[in-house]
């Protein structure tokens, strides 16, 4: 017995300087890096801009790099069905931009980005401007968190757009009395899918003590691939935390990955008593 | 309700059909021989035919045979079999007997039944208790879960996780049921163990499908466990040491034969241990964890025809935090606790009708206490989650005939949901804050027949119907289950099973990881019910001498409307109680459907010197979210393509047993960021020009993933071994000494990975949580 005592003990030594860290042994997927597109097109803009970039691999590089990769050698083409806009690298701004006539509502509009061997497509509709009814409900001071209290103004928002479904993102400033520029402030539901006579109550944080002279409310109507990407791009920013499932940005790049998406903006201002 | 009234027609059409000739009905009790402790599941056939039952879950049997001269044999894995042979002229009450035997040899076995062939069940994992506490565990400690974790189509979650992953199915589609209590959080210590002390367990059955009608409520599986009741006929106990903890085990008469107690009590001592420690390091610090459950039930025979049974269990984790500086002292306390208890009344209306009526308590919390106080200031915060069951159950068993087992019941629960309850007193001030408790009814009612239809042909035709109000929304489902068996020969049959399942609660929980922040809640309007169907198709086979089983399944299952956490929220969602915007759960959950489709393989040997099993599963589970991966399918994380397990148990003679367990799994599926970049996105507030896209745009950097759960781990593999000690004592005595290796050659299994730096590189970094472990354990019976 006293030899099965001694093993024990001498497994329990060993067991405790057992290594529990160590470099892992398997394959690491897709490690080369990838063309990153970035193109927001409002038809009330006459120019088209794309930013076009490098993924950065994280794993067997030797540095630490968060700048951007621009790449500035690809040929970016957008085009309407009617018209193709050959958009040129624009050295300062490091994007690539093109005059376009201004596009309407319905427009289907494709993307072909060419690098090397590379071939980067996508397509998207700009969506109707943001028909809506919006109504000031009021405030009131509220706990918003902390116990802390907070002025909370409540507005509503009507969706009047007709299609089957509508991709709505709102967001608003407040301009207290003592400051000169508009500030963001946080409110829930900054992306919400409507349909048409369906509402929403935004609760608007942010002015603590009362003092706002007016709030304003920025209205998009989205067409779904800017929805998707801003709605899963902020959520990676914002929530990534331990026990949380990774957030997947949004990628309607095929052949590379990024955005290529449209929008139409409307803003309204609220005058407060 | 059409299919209610035609299985009802179906169901009286075909017993009357078979209740002309002259019959005797031999009913009664099966129990052990010595401790009076009833047996669930005792084979009682008519030797040479296909005719026979089994014993309920209160060991009651009814047997209804043409009168005649025959043998009528009682037969239970690890007791000797009983064989009465006479002239069976008319109906008797005989209560059986059987004696336990530890070591059955081949000659007794041989011949006899435990027999899947010819059973209408299929997807059911049995595993007898004895063989449960002779597998090498983590450390010694026993667990009924993780022994479950090795059978075919079940699989664990993280390293040493007591969770529980069925045919694809998540942790929260299992009932877990303890002497007909659900029990809402079955785990200690952060998911390592279950909550389930082996010792007073009488029997464990886990269906994996082909789930009949009486059960209901959870998509993937039904894990149902029995106490002990107790010896009936003489004091005695049990108790073990570990390493983590100790047990002990009482039993006796409280009238002999009429009625018995057993009480049952495990603690852990990591924070005794501990304690000189830290103390020696600050007098001012106090830091400790513990776990303990207790299990306790009572009987009582009120007449030859009724019984009462009282349960109940209670266990509680408790971390704890205690310091004193600068005269102010913090008290930080986080415990989570389930209680059960169960009222039970067994009625014997006639030697062919049995029921039983439950009336169950079930309630979990989880607590965080924060105490701090100075000369001056006072601050208290009290946060509680949890459920609270009260329900009201009861089962019928009728048994017309030797042809069939009808059973029927119906069961109301009150479902008591506190997803957040919170107060703070601040010196001398007190606030409340969304104590929001959200009260539902669930109900159902179901009859199932299970059919000898021809001597070869068996079917179980169930119906459920279910019921879920909450708020003034109420969801209603009729859930049909079939399970058919034929005997292709004596030893040979092929089985076929449908079953439709529907769950009215939802349990939020964090993909690969018990905590005790898990919360359960309601089905509403805006999150439904999650429903599943699934079909499954199997040979099962019995081979004599050496008798073992062999069964292969395969089956396919549909999951629609199940819940998964949206990407980036968690439970961590709720971190200021204290807010007056609601919580809503259903704002941080999404829905979604999957499918899983798998092929198991089992052999399995109960009886003999070398018992244990061989199982073998492939699996191929996917899941579909619009809000998850882009809306386009991914691999669940515990999706598992191969998983294997060899688990052996032998008895080198009287004093010596041998085990091992080894275990293979392919690597669990995770979200692995493989490059980052910055990603643009629209500033709508831009001060250029509100209307240009990119001269309003912000910056972040991003990961970018392959795809959700696109990356596969190292796989997973370990063997444990163990050797035990066996000496019998004086009086009756037993004592076992035990000793185990939990992966005995040190596989370092990945439990997480991360991106970290080696020779001036990124690389992906592996943490390992176990390497080789010796346990320890001393084992007392008395």
């Amino acid at each position: 017995m006293k030899v099965y005592i001694k093993i024990f003990l001498a497994l329990i030594i060993i067991s405790g300087f057992s290594s529990c860290e160590e470099t892992a042994d398997v394959d690491i997927p897709n490690n080369n890096p990838e063309l990153v597109v970035a193109a927001f097109i409002s038809p009330q803009d006459d120019s088209v801009r794309l930013v076009l970039s490098w993924t950065k691999p994280i794993f067997y590089t030797t540095s630490e790099n968060y700048n951007d990769e621009f790449e500035e050698g690809a040929t970016v083409v957008v085009s309407n069905g009617s018209s193709n806009y050959l958009l040129s690298y624009d050295n300062v701004e490091s994007y690539y931009v093109s005059n376009v006539d201004n596009f309407k509502s319905g427009d289907k509009l494709k993307l072909r980005v060419t690098y090397d061997d590379k071939e980067l497509i996508s397509d998207c509709t700009i969506p109707a401007e943001p028909l809506y009814e919006v109504e000031y409900l009021g405030g009131k001071y509220a706990n918003t968190g902390g116990g802390y209290l907070d002025y909370v103004h409540k507005v509503k928002l009507v969706c009047k757009n007709t299609q089957d479904l509508s991709y709505y993102r709102v967001k608003f400033e407040v301009k207290r009395n003592d400051f000169e520029d508009y500030n963001e402030v946080y409110s829930a539901n900054e992306f919400i899918e409507m349909s048409n006579g369906e509402s929403v109550e935004f609760q608007v944080n942010g002015d603590w003590d009362n003092s706002a002279d007016s709030l304003k409310m920025y209205i998009i109507n989205a067409d779904e691939s800017y929805f998707r990407y801003h709605k899963t791009a902020l959520n990676q920013g914002e929530t990534e935390i331990i026990f949380s499932e990774p957030g997947i940005i949004y990628n309607n790049i095929e052949g590379g990955i990024g955005v290529f998406s449209s929008f139409s903006q409307k803003n309204e201002v609220f005058f407060l008593n | 309700m059409k299919q209610l009234i035609t299985i009802l027609l179906f169901i009286s059409f075909s017993i009357s059909a078979y209740s002309q000739s002259k019959n005797v009905t031999i009913s009664g009790y099966v129990r052990e021989k010595g401790s009076d402790e009833l047996l669930i599941g005792v084979n009682i056939y008519l030797k040479g035919t296909q005719i026979g039952t089994v014993t309920n879950n209160y060991g009651f049997y009814s047997l209804t045979i043409e009168s005649q001269q025959a043998e009528l044999v009682y037969s239970y894995v690890g007791y000797e079999p009983q064989i009465i042979s006479k002239k069976f002229e008319s109906s008797l009450v005989s209560n059986i007997y059987l004696e336990s035997s530890t070591e059955l040899s081949e000659v007794k076995v041989h011949g006899e039944r435990d027999r899947i062939a010819d059973r209408v069940e299929m997807s059911v994992v049995s595993i007898p208790i004895k063989q449960i506490r002779d597998i090498p565990a983590l450390l010694g400690e026993k667990d009924v879960f993780k022994v479950l974790q090795l059978m075919p189509g079940v699989r664990g979650g993280s390293e040493a996780s007591s969770g529980l992953y069925v045919r694809g199915g998540g942790p929260d589609q299992n009932l877990v049921i303890l002497d007909d209590a659900p029990v809402y959080n079955a785990m200690h210590l952060f998911g390592f163990f279950s909550v389930f002390n082996g010792d007073a367990i009488k029997s464990i059955e886990l269906y994996k499908g082909g789930f009949p009608a009486r059960y209901g409520g959870r998509l993937s599986s039904v894990i149902d466990m029995s106490l002990k009741d107790g010896n009936r006929t003489k004091f005695g106990g049990e108790g073990s040491i570990g390493i983590l903890s100790s047990r002990l085990l009482l039993e006796g008469p409280i009238i002999e034969k009429k009625s018995s107690f057993i009480i049952s009590a495990r603690r852990t001592y990591i924070d005794v241990l501990a304690r000189p420690f830290i103390a020696m390091e600050d007098d001012d610090y106090t830091v400790g964890y513990y776990f303990y459950d207790l299990n306790a039930k009572v009987n009582f025979d009120i007449s030859d025809k009724d019984k009462l049974f009282l349960s109940g269990y209670f266990g509680r984790d408790k971390f704890y935090v205690k310091e004193n500086y600068s005269n102010t002292s913090t008290e930080n306390k986080m415990f989570w606790e389930n209680a059960t208890s169960t009222l039970r009344w067994n009625h014997q209306f006639s030697n062919k009708l049995f029921s039983n009526t439950s009336l169950i308590y079930s309630n979990y919390q989880f607590v965080v206490d924060v105490v701090e106080e100075n000369a001056s200031d006072f601050f208290h915060l009290n946060y509680k989650s949890g459920i609270r069951d009260l329900g009201l159950k009861t089962d019928l068993s009728w048994l017309p005939n030797n042809r069939h087992y009808v059973r029927f019941g119906g069961a109301v629960t009150n479902h008591l949901f506190t997803p957040s309850a919170v107060v703070v007193e601040v010196s001398n001030d007190d606030m409340d804050f969304n104590s929001k408790e959200l009260n539902s009814i669930e109900s159902a009612l179901y009859i199932e027949d299970e059919w000898r239809a021809f001597n070869r042909f068996k079917v179980n035709l169930g119906l459920r119907l279910s019921n879920f109000n909450h708020n003034s929304k109420s969801y209603f489902d009729l859930e049909p289950r079939i399970l058919t068996s034929y005997m292709l020969t004596d030893l040979l049959s092929i089985k076929a099973s449908y079953a439709k399942m529907s769950q009215y609660v939802h349990l939020l929980t964090s993909s690969g990881i018990g905590l005790p922040t898990d919360l359960w809640v309601p089905a509403t309007d805006r999150i439904g019910p999650q429903k599943s169907q699934q079909f499954a198709l199997g040979l099962a086979k019995d081979v004599e001498n050496p008798s073992f089983t062999v069964s292969i399944e395969a089956y396919y299952k549909t999951m629609n409307d199940i819940i998964s956490y949206k990407e980036g929220a968690s439970f961590l969602m709720i971190d200021d109680p204290t807010s007056t915007e609601d919580f809503n759960y259903e704002d941080a959950v999404t829905t979604g459907d999957g499918y899983s489709a798998g092929l198991e393989f089992l052999v399995q040997r109960k009886f003999g010197k070398l018992t244990g099993w061989i199982g073998y599963t492939l699996s191929y589970t996917k899941y579909k979210f619009d809000e998850l991966n882009n809306g386009e399918e991914f691999f669940p994380r515990h999706d598992r393509r191969h998983d294997f397990s060899i688990v052996g148990v032998y008895k080198l003679n009287e004093k010596i047993t041998l085990s091992g367990t080894w275990v293979y799994g392919t690597g669990d599926a995770i979200t692995l960021a493989t490059s980052t970049y910055n990603a643009y996105t629209h500033n709508p507030s831009g001060d250029n020009n509100p209307y240009n896209g990119l001269n309003n745009f912000n910056s972040s950097n991003a990961n970018h993933y392959d795809g959700k759960n696109s990356f596969r781990m190292s796989p997973y593999h370990r063997l444990d071994v163990g050797v035990q000690f066996s000496k019998k004592l004086k009086k009756g005595r037993k004592r076992v000494i035990e000793v185990s290796l939990y992966n005995t050659y040190n596989r370092q299994n990945p439990f997480f990975y991360y991106s970290g730096w080696d020779n001036g590189q990124t690389v992906l970094k592996q943490v390992s949580l176990f390497p080789i472990l010796p346990g320890f354990s001393y084992y007392l019976k008395f």
